[in-house]
């Protein structure tokens, strides 16, 4: 059987198109590996900021304490008036990263030292606290720095996770 | 007029809310509610729903009282459906509730806290059994 040249293009048309077909698939497949590589490395990146941001919060609150137990009123105003926007900032912008009791925790928290803000002596007035007013100044500022180590590791072992995953 | 002003600021609550909170306070008498304690909380995870009390921890130089901080209702979809907070003075938006809200929610957390000795003392009992 012999094939006339019409033909003979026809075939390898068809056989082109083909190869051209699977190709396409191939490259499609890919493009979704690498979207999904790149989202994941997103992700990754997501988390491992996240849970800079709470611990840096929590060892700005932990400072305050230390502040307080060495009764340095100047840093500790400073500081205190800091943490309210510092709270609000990650709280709000890694909202959907956060379980619905840690969200809740964080703003019982919020409450807590939003109390202790509140609380601090005017100037001058320092000398007169007495010492269980500065144990309940540590005491309303210690669950924030709980809550905040906790939803860092969290995050920061969900990412390492993720990591893990990929290999 | 000046109602729904208060209710548009979330100055008073809507009474179904408190109706919610009772009906789980005679489900929980029921022993209908799996509740979870942890350390800083009580959960609990119902079809469609997610409660959650968060405890707040004793102060160390004053009497030994569990005490809750707050209380949020969400739907499966993470909407809230309540949230009562119980410290004045907050600057985390919530609302500001009604006593008889209030009132509501104590009861339930003072059932809960009971429960919790029971447990405990089921424990013991158990032990003691051995």
């Amino acid at each position: 059987m012999t094939l006339t040249f019409d033909q003979f293009l026809g075939v390898a048309g068809l056989v082109a198109g083909i190869v051209g077909v699977a190709y396409g698939v191939k490259l499609d497949q890919k493009l979704k590996t690498a979207q999904e590589a790149e989202k994941q490395i997103e992700q990754k990146f997501m988390h491992y900021m996240a849970a800079q941001e709470f611990t840096a919060l929590a060892e700005e609150v932990g400072e305050i304490m230390d502040n307080i137990r060495r009764r340095d009123w100047g840093l500790v105003t400073g500081s205190a008036n800091k943490i309210g926007p510092s709270l609000g900032q990650v709280r709000g912008g890694r909202n959907r990263l956060l379980a619905s009791l840690e969200k809740d925790r964080l703003d019982a928290a919020a409450i807590n030292v939003q109390a202790f803000i509140d609380s601090l002596p005017l100037a001058g007035g320092e000398a007169d606290l007495a010492e269980d007013q500065l144990q309940r100044m540590l005491w309303q500022c210690r669950p924030l720095v709980d809550i905040a180590s906790e939803i860092a590791g969290r995050l920061r072992v969900e990412s390492m996770e993720q990591s893990e995953g990929e290999k | 007029m000046s109602t729904l002003r208060n209710a548009m600021l979330g100055l008073i609550d809507d009474p179904r809310k408190t109706e919610l909170v009772r009906s789980l306070i005679e489900k929980t008498r029921q022993g209908k509610i799996p509740w979870i304690k942890q350390a800083n909380a009580i959960t609990a995870a119902l079809p469609g729903f997610q409660i959650n009390f968060v405890v707040g921890i004793p102060f160390p130089l004053g009497p030994f009282t569990m005490t809750w901080e707050l209380l949020t209702i969400r739907d499966k979809s993470g909407s809230e459906l309540v949230r009562v907070s119980n410290t004045a003075g907050t600057f985390v938006v919530t609302s500001v509730a009604s006593s008889a809200l209030l009132q509501a929610v104590n009861e339930l957390f003072a059932l809960l806290t009971a429960a919790a000795g029971d447990d405990l003392d089921r424990a013991i009992n158990t032990i003691k059994s051995l």
